[in-house]
């Protein structure tokens, strides 16, 4: 960091406003990941279109902190009542209800902040490492190598991200075609806009987002309308010094591997906490419970991981512009909003927006954990608002957070069909996730494939011969590939052939 | 890690739907610039759309064999959904016209009774609690522009 970053840097920790949005964002974070239902897609969601006449850096000090706390947030309703209040939590509930079984949801709570919080600084220390010199590097990218990154990134929050990776394909280019509508671009030509003026300036993605992450999941909800929470005691939660120190390896082993998930384009939390948890699972030889009965290892490891993946999933988002995880893709959202271009060259036009963002962060980490040591006895309260009560809420929060966009009426009428499109996709084990990635993807690989073919003048052997005689080109091509060959039952096959060689190797070395 | 998702009833004609959707938009998409130039306008919608009848045609196929249990009102359309669907339509309704306090006000209290199955009076204060909170929040402090009603 040089002299005038750290100005930029401290401007949330100076700023009386700021400090305080950020401090609100991460305290409302915390409920809105602990409550089940509530969700930081949907908050972030929402919160785009309520804040889109502020500051921008009033806006994302506040988006940062329900982003860090909401992650964060998640783990306790994991650990208390076996629900977990968000995605990224699933691993989480794995060992950290059984140990609230065992009457240590306190000690539980206390270890999973603190190594919340070592996740969320390391990813914040990989953040301000890693994306200046990565985004030196996107300078030299073609519109070609964009196009494969956004590939790359559908193709793997497809296919490690739900049940199938041809349901993930199918809602990711779905989200394509969403971001497809209206005037092209590049020649002002009409796509989809069946001769409606109001579909000119394509469909508003705000509203589209809103109705996957908020219509839907409140829609999923009435199904769970009866379900009663389960009370626990809980006790002491800040953890003593002996405690921390035994689990600060792991943590940070895991929180590299968040960092790393993070930020391949379109993983997130969910994907790094899972990952992390098989991780501790395969490499602690003595864990202090069996894992799945209460091992303190399988909490550390997958809350390490989803709050690293914060920070991780900001690294692609700022230095190409292409979101890290479906919060992130929100993010961009807003940041267009206010009229700013995530890419390399927002680092060079606005570098105090990174270092503001890297501030705000950190920030975030430390109220996170302030926020998750205190407050106990209200959470417990919070978290058991009736859905009843809740669904009808979300509801309004969203049309209200729909018309505030543009103040139109019709941008609620589509919020209400992706929202109920949405309710059948998750019914049926569609991920939602990938829609709002290709909504946020679409446009700029339709515009980097033209561009590309363009600078070859339109001819395809030119343009598959570039992909492979630029060093750059070439990795991602590969690496496109690899991710398509391993849904091949070739692949497969190669595998269990490599397994069969590899245990008769093994069983001959040792005789 | 977690278990198998059960298979649900409809799945199948919910695919099939999709996928008449996808063939729609695919069609579309061809109508925009046909196959003019490789970068031409309708080149990438037509791969998007193309990706979609083919992953569609994968589940599809992937699928058969394993028939969709019965129950599709009970366990996908309960009339808890659809009713709940109706007061939104309602509160999209009357958003304008009424304006926000008397719109979201009635949709909150009729919805919360529906889905609690009475006790107007814990519907009623949650109901004017929150959009007082929303009203306080969002206008005064966020200064968001909500709908009021003309006569206001």
């Amino acid at each position: 960091m040089d002299g005038s970053a750290l100005p930029y840097f401290l401007m949330a920790w100076l700023d009386p406003s700021l400090l305080a949005l950020t401090a609100l964002g991460t305290l409302a974070g915390v409920y809105i990941g602990a409550i089940p239902g509530l969700s930081v897609t949907m908050a972030v969601s929402i919160l785009i279109s309520f804040t889109f006449a502020w500051d921008v850096n009033e806006a994302l000090a506040l988006m940062a902190g329900v982003f860090c706390g909401g992650v964060y947030g998640g783990s306790r309703t994991a650990i208390l009542l076996n629900i977990p209040g968000a995605p990224s939590a699933i691993a989480t509930a794995l060992d950290g209800f059984p140990l609230a079984q065992r009457g240590e949801a306190g000690r539980a709570i206390g270890v999973s902040t603190v190594v919340s919080v070592i996740g969320g600084m390391m990813g914040v220390v990989a953040l301000a490492v890693a994306a200046p010199a990565i985004s030196e590097f996107a300078l030299m990218f073609a519109p070609r190598d964009y196009l494969l990154l956004a590939v790359i990134g559908l193709l793997l929050v497809g296919s490690l991200s739900g049940e199938s990776l041809a349901k993930g394909v199918f809602a990711g280019a779905l989200g394509v075609l969403i971001g497809m509508v209206g005037m092209d671009p590049l020649t002002a030509e009409q796509r989809f806009t069946f001769s409606q003026v109001s579909l000119l300036g394509g469909i508003p993605y705000v509203a589209a987002m809103i109705g996957f992450f908020g219509v839907a999941e409140a829609l999923v909800q009435l199904h769970q309308l009866d379900a009663k929470p389960i009370r626990q005691k809980v006790d002491r939660i800040v953890p003593s010094w002996d405690v921390v120190k035994r689990y600060i390896p792991l943590s940070i082993r895991s929180s590299a591997i968040g960092v790393v998930i993070g930020a391949l384009p379109g993983t997130g939390g969910d994907i790094a906490s899972l990952m992390a948890y098989d991780h501790a699972k395969r490499s602690v030889k003595k864990p202090s419970r069996p894992f799945g009965d209460g091992a303190y290892e399988g909490l550390v490891a997958p809350e390490s991981a989803n709050n690293a993946a914060i920070g991780g999933a900001y690294i692609p988002m700022l230095t190409l512009g292409l979101p890290g995880d479906a919060v992130t893709a929100v993010i961009i959202g807003a940041l267009f909003i206010h009229g700013l271009r995530p890419g390399p060259m927002l680092m060079i036009e606005t570098p105090h927006l990174f270092w503001f963002t890297v501030g705000n962060l950190t920030l975030a980490n430390l109220f996170t954990l302030v926020f998750g040591l205190t407050g106990i006895r209200v959470f417990a309260k919070m978290v058991e608002c009736p859905r009843a009560i809740l669904v009808p809420l979300i509801i309004v929060l969203s049309v209200v957070g729909t018309y505030a966009i543009q103040n139109s009426v019709i941008d609620i009428y589509w919020m209400l069909a992706f929202g109920v499109l949405g309710y059948f996709m998750k019914i049926y084990g569609y991920q939602v996730g990938p829609v709002i990635l290709g909504v946020i993807l679409g446009p700029l690989m339709d515009v980097s494939y033209r561009r590309a073919m363009l600078s070859v003048r339109d001819d395809p052997s030119a343009f598959a011969l570039e992909l492979l005689t630029h060093p750059i080109s070439l990795v991602l091509t590969l690496f496109v590939v690899l991710l398509l060959a391993r849904q091949t039952p070739a692949w497969a096959a190669v595998q269990s052939r490599l397994g069969r060689w590899r245990a008769g190797h093994g069983t001959g070395g040792s005789a | 890690m977690s278990q198998p998702r059960p298979r649900q009833p409809g799945e199948r004609a919910f695919t099939l739907a999709l996928l008449a959707l996808s063939l729609f938009l695919l069609y579309q998409a061809y109508t925009i610039s046909g196959f003019s130039a490789v970068s031409s306008p309708g080149v990438f919608p037509m791969v998007a759309a193309g990706v979609m009848v083919l992953s569609l045609a994968t589940v599809l196929v992937r699928e058969r064999g394993r028939p969709d249990p019965a129950g599709f009102v009970r366990q996908v359309t309960p009339p808890v959904l659809l009713g709940s669907i109706v007061l939104i339509v309602g509160l999209m309704v009357t958003l304008e016209p009424a304006g926000f306090v008397a719109a979201a006000g009635g949709f909150l209290f009729a919805t919360i009774l529906f889905l609690q199955r009475g006790r107007p009076v814990r519907a009623a204060l949650v109901a004017a609690v929150a959009v007082v909170a929303i009203y306080v929040v969002f206008r005064i402090g966020f200064q968001v522009v909500l709908p009021e009603a003309g006569w206001m």
